[in-house]
């Protein structure tokens, strides 16, 4: 049963990689806490320059087009537009790099 | 508009995520910002151009803003352990205990 040469999926096909359909609770409140980190950044920087009285383009597009954690539905959370899905949406982490990428938004109407 | 100048400050900088595999956009302003590997900190003085740069990167750092920058020599001094002891000088710490 234990054996080296025991028949499993991957012995008996070749390769084999899988990948869970859904996020554990536990990848999902470490996806929050990364979510919530990078919101946390843009307050920070969003803060230290308006007290010098500056802006930047890319804090204000992102303050005016991105959700925050909060904000956000689980759905967009943890799931993602994938026009190959027969229901048009997949797990966020099949996205490669998922860890170190934002993916927030849908594409208009999805 | 303001009379008096703000106050200047800095964007206290640390890299926590590796940026190995992102893309060579990323890796160059990791460069630029003077992150060579992960935890590596560095000071950047509040402007539109750092914060470009930090919100280009966002995913892969921890942003804090702090008062003045502390030179590479600080950032170590401050990462050593204690030593575990002190050198006591004569006199000085006996009249530190009486005043007290």
């Amino acid at each position: 049963m234990f054996s080296a040469f025991r028949p499993t999926q991957s012995r008996l096909g070749g390769l084999l990689w899988k990948s869970p359909w859904r996020l554990s609770s536990n990848q999902k409140y470490r996806h929050r806490q990364r979510l919530r980190r990078v919101d946390r950044i843009v307050d920070v920087v969003d803060k230290a320059l308006a007290k010098q009285g500056m802006t930047a383009t890319a804090v204000e597009r992102w303050k005016s087009e991105m959700p925050t954690e909060a904000e956000m539905k689980p759905r967009d959370k943890y799931t993602m537009f994938d026009p190959k899905q027969k229901s048009y949406r997949k797990g966020v982490h099949k996205l490669p790099k998922w860890t170190r990428m934002s993916q927030r938004v849908n594409p208009p109407g999805f | 508009m303001a009379s008096v100048a703000p106050k200047m400050s800095w964007f206290k900088i640390t890299l926590i995520r590796s940026g190995i595999g992102m893309t060579e956009r990323q890796n160059g302003v990791l460069k630029a910002l003077g992150l060579r590997h992960r935890m590596k900190t560095v000071y950047h003085p509040v402007s539109p151009d750092t914060a470009g740069m930090i919100m280009k990167v966002k995913e892969l750092l921890a942003v804090s803003e702090v008062d003045k920058p502390l030179t590479q020599a600080e950032i170590h001094a401050k990462r050593q352990p204690p030593k575990g002891y002190y050198i006591e000088k004569q006199g000085i710490a006996r009249e530190d205990i009486r005043g007290s």
